[in-house]
């Protein structure tokens, strides 16, 4: 009981901190100070995260016409409720403006868009215990076929959940080109010849990292593979 | 003592063996003498080595060798062998001796006479003259050659060239090479040498020679006529100047080391005759202006443009490989005619070579080129001009362009830089578009956006653990089933149940005062202990059988009294039908409990 005290007065503290912040930001936000409005929901999301936080802010940059970065927040803000209809509407229109289209989502990832990452991740834990348990029931009971059927019902369910999980696990290395005509390099330098440029708000992923090479990571875009300077890309998942 | 037919056997094979051996051995072979002598040509302060060899005999003595003015001969050892050849045995006795000048002149050893197994046998001389002469044979420094064995008639600067280097030398000539074949001068290049030489024997005038050849490029730095020399360093073994030549024994290190202690080191320098080579210049005329430098025999092994298909701003990488014999070293790369269509950067080149010195292979060229439009169709004009020196002349090899598509790309893919393209306008749009509005709350918040899920062993991990507690709880399962089947395990859970019941009523009993209750149940659990060690049922002993038991497993005195009057009042409450609430005394249940610890420590 002490520790479901102790949980929920963090939990609220973390929110009762983020909040004035967070209403400071939206009244910046709504005198049009976008600068401000961004400072401030910068701050807020130092102590936690939430999808109004991240949905605001990426209005905020899309006002402030940084609009990398306002995909960036549209996508953070989806992780949290992926199939909120404002986020993937503000996320259409900024791909709009930018005259971007962006790849057809796959099967897999419909399908992962049901829920949220976290949401995904309970029932993961739920179907493998209540699979487990009624696995187990059958065999101290005696003819209890039902119980057999269901239990493996759900751990055959696990295969779905080890996609998605695998899924998932992929997605932590997207991230978003921030600026416009981003030079895609050929080796990590900032004077090497670029294979090719990028849009601002495109979709890359991260091929390789080095730990000897500061600022640069190897990234695909499309057909475009290259170097990009990290100042000029963040990932998603961060 | 009897012996066995296998050890008769055993005999009869060993005496068989031995019968024939001695017979091979003891068999009268003809004896042959053999003399040599090495080398003929001898130098104050080297020694030679006089060789008599016997064959068909044994412990013959060495023989005496005649003296000779001017020449010490000393008996160094005796070899012995046996050979065996298709079951033919023969022996053999080598009798070396040492034969060192104490002049110069010419000598011979005469014939002389050795008695071998009573017979007189006539050693001719091994060498008609030996000649001993003061220092290094000349002979071996004059016959020494370096020579320069150049194909090709005219060359040109630049030109890669194969030589060869040869050094001819006596076959016995006592020297090494101190360093590989130097060019002199300067007008030419040496393109070393890769691994060792390639050595042959050849006739010179009837007498056998050794030659090592040194293939090598050169290549000439100027025209002009120009002459290519090479020389090299030779270190010889020549006898040292203060030699004892006129002792009269060879000492201890002498007949170990051959004398060879007494040589020093000289170093010699062989240089080549020096070779008039006309280097002619490149001709000016018909250079073409793309001119790499090449000089050689080249062909263009492909050519290809890779993706032919992009879109505007998409780099494309055009590769050239030319395949040839040259100087491909210094071949720069040729030039890939762009204009402002195109964006270049500078291209990369790269070499294969098919023999160790890189005068033949491949060399790859490529360029990394950008279409600025999508009017462009095929890959911008390039071609790959060299000096045939064979011929004379320039060639000039041209690919065929590769036709290409290319579309165009969008808006924002170009660079600012690259092109004059205008910036992105949103000042249209942005009246247009407008997105939805900010929220007000915050309703629910995490900590991290990155979930368990997002962790490539998550559900792996959870599949894995839930088998492991499956495999744990199917164990426990099994192993119950198995005691369950147990008889012996079946009843001492029993027995354990009893007791516990009993212990419970016991303490049961002593609080609410019941005397026959405690007296009863106390009976059982030590009925029960008894029946638990005893491998019984408590139903079927009788309390003598108990009380006997424990003295016989030596329980101590104090407590079998206690037994016997837990035993006795159980009795007397039963039979009475009184409930004496006087036969509890206060200490009786930690008396008991005492009695109960001290059965189990005792039985344990």
């Amino acid at each position: 009981m002490n520790k479901l005290i102790l949980i929920l007065f963090l939990i609220s503290s973390t929110i009762l901190h983020a909040t004035p912040v967070f209403t400071l930001a939206n009244e910046a936000y709504q005198h049009q100070d976008f600068t401000q409005a961004i400072n401030l929901y910068k701050e807020s999301l130092k102590t936690s995260q939430s999808f109004e936080q991240h949905f605001n802010l990426g209005n905020a940059y899309y006002e402030n016409e940084e609009y990398g970065l306002s995909i960036l927040h549209y996508e953070k803000a989806l992780i949290l409720e992926p199939r909120n209809a404002e986020a993937l509407e503000n996320l259409k229109k900024t791909y709009e403006l930018l005259q971007i289209h962006p790849e057809n989502s796959s099967t897999l990832e419909h399908f992962a868009r049901l829920f949220s990452a976290n949401t995904w991740s309970w029932i993961c834990l739920g179907i493998v215990i209540i699979g487990s348990i009624l696995f187990y029931i059958q065999i101290y009971c005696l003819q209890k076929n039902l119980i057999k059927t269901f239990g493996w019902i759900c751990l055959f369910l696990t295969l779905p959940l080890i996609a998605l999980n695998f899924f998932y696990s992929t997605q932590t290395n997207i991230g978003i080109v921030l600026q416009e005509n981003v030079p895609l390099k050929v080796s990590p330098t900032n004077t090497g010849p670029a294979t090719a440029f990028l849009a601002e708000g495109s979709k890359a992923k991260i091929i390789k990292e080095n730990k000897n090479i500061e600022n640069f990571v190897f990234i695909k875009s499309g057909n475009n593979e290259g170097w990009i300077n990290t100042n000029n890309f963040q990932l998603i998942w961060k | 003592m009897r012996i066995t037919m296998t050890g008769k056997i055993i005999f009869i094979y060993f005496l068989f063996f031995t019968l024939i051996l001695n017979y091979k051995i003891l068999a009268k072979e003809d004896i042959e003498v053999s003399i040599d002598f090495e080398p003929t040509q001898l130098t104050l302060g080297r020694q030679g080595l006089l060789t008599i060899t016997v064959s068909g005999t044994q412990n013959v003595k060495p023989p005496t060798l005649p003296n000779v003015d001017g020449l010490h001969i000393k008996f160094l050892n005796t070899q012995s062998r046996i050979n065996m050849y298709n079951g033919n045995i023969s022996m053999e006795q080598t009798y070396s001796f040492a034969v060192m000048p104490k002049k110069i002149g010419e000598f011979s050893i005469p014939n002389f006479e050795w008695k071998i197994d009573g017979k007189k046998f006539t050693v001719e001389s091994p060498t008609k003259k030996l000649f001993v002469q003061e220092g290094i044979i000349e002979n071996d420094i004059l016959s020494l050659e370096l020579e320069i064995n150049l194909n090709e008639s005219k060359i040109y600067v630049g030109q890669m060239v194969p030589v060869s280097i040869v050094i001819h030398a006596p076959l016995h000539f006592p020297g090494n090479l101190k360093s590989l074949p130097e060019i002199q001068g300067n007008s030419f290049n040496n393109h070393g040498y890769i691994g060792n030489s390639s050595n042959k024997i050849e006739k010179i005038n009837g007498v056998e020679q050794q030659a090592a050849s040194f293939p090598t490029y050169i290549t000439p730095l100027k025209s002009g006529d120009e002459t290519l020399e090479y020389k090299v360093g030779l270190i010889m073994q020549v006898p040292k100047a203060t030699m004892p030549a006129g002792s009269n024994a060879l000492n201890f290190y002498e007949s170990i080391f051959g004398g060879a202690m007494f040589n020093d080191i000289e170093e010699v320098e062989l240089k080549s005759k020096p070779k008039a080579i006309n280097v002619l210049p490149l001709p000016e005329n018909g250079r073409p202006d793309n001119f790499t430098g090449a000089i050689g025999q080249f062909t263009i092994e492909s050519f290809s443009a890779t993706p032919e298909e992009v879109q505007v701003g998409d780099p494309i990488t055009v590769k050239m490989v030319v395949k040839g014999s040259g100087n491909m070293d210094r071949i720069s790369s040729p030039i890939l005619i762009t204009d402002n269509n195109w964006k270049s950067y500078k291209p990369k080149s790269s070499f294969n070579k098919e023999d160790l010195f890189g005068f033949t292979g491949t060399k790859t060229f490529e360029f990394i080129i950008i279409p600025q439009n999508e009017q462009i169709n095929q890959t911008p004009p390039i071609s790959f001009s060299f000096f045939n020196p064979k011929l004379g002349r320039y060639s000039e090899l041209t690919p065929n362009s590769i036709p290409l598509k290319i579309t165009t790309a969008p808006k924002t893919i170009l660079s600012n830089e690259l092109t004059n393209q205008p910036q992105r306008d949103h000042s249209n749009s942005e009246n247009n578009i407008n997105i939805l509005p900010i929220k007000l709350e915050i309703k629910k918040s995490v900590k991290s956006l990155i979930s368990p899920i997002c962790n490539k062993i998550f559900t792996p991990s959870l599949i894995g653990i839930s088998v492991i507690i499956g495999i744990f709880l199917i164990y426990i399962k099994r192993r119950n089933l198995e005691n369950k089947q147990n008889t012996a395990y079946i009843k001492q859970l029993n027995i354990q149940k009893a007791i516990q019941i009993n212990l419970q009523k016991v303490q049961k009993s002593y609080s609410k005062k019941n005397a026959e209750g405690f007296y009863h149940a106390a009976s059982m659990i030590i009925l029960e202990i008894a029946a638990k060690k005893h491998n019984k049922t408590s139903q079927t002993l009788s309390t003598d059988e108990v009380i006997e038991f424990f003295e016989k497993n030596n329980l101590n005195q104090e407590a079998l009294a206690f037994i016997k009057i837990i035993f006795d009042t159980t009795d007397l409450l039963k039979f009475s039908g009184i409930n004496n609430e006087e036969k509890l005394e206060p200490n009786s249940l930690s008396k008991f409990e005492s009695l109960i610890n001290e059965l189990e420590n005792h039985f344990q």
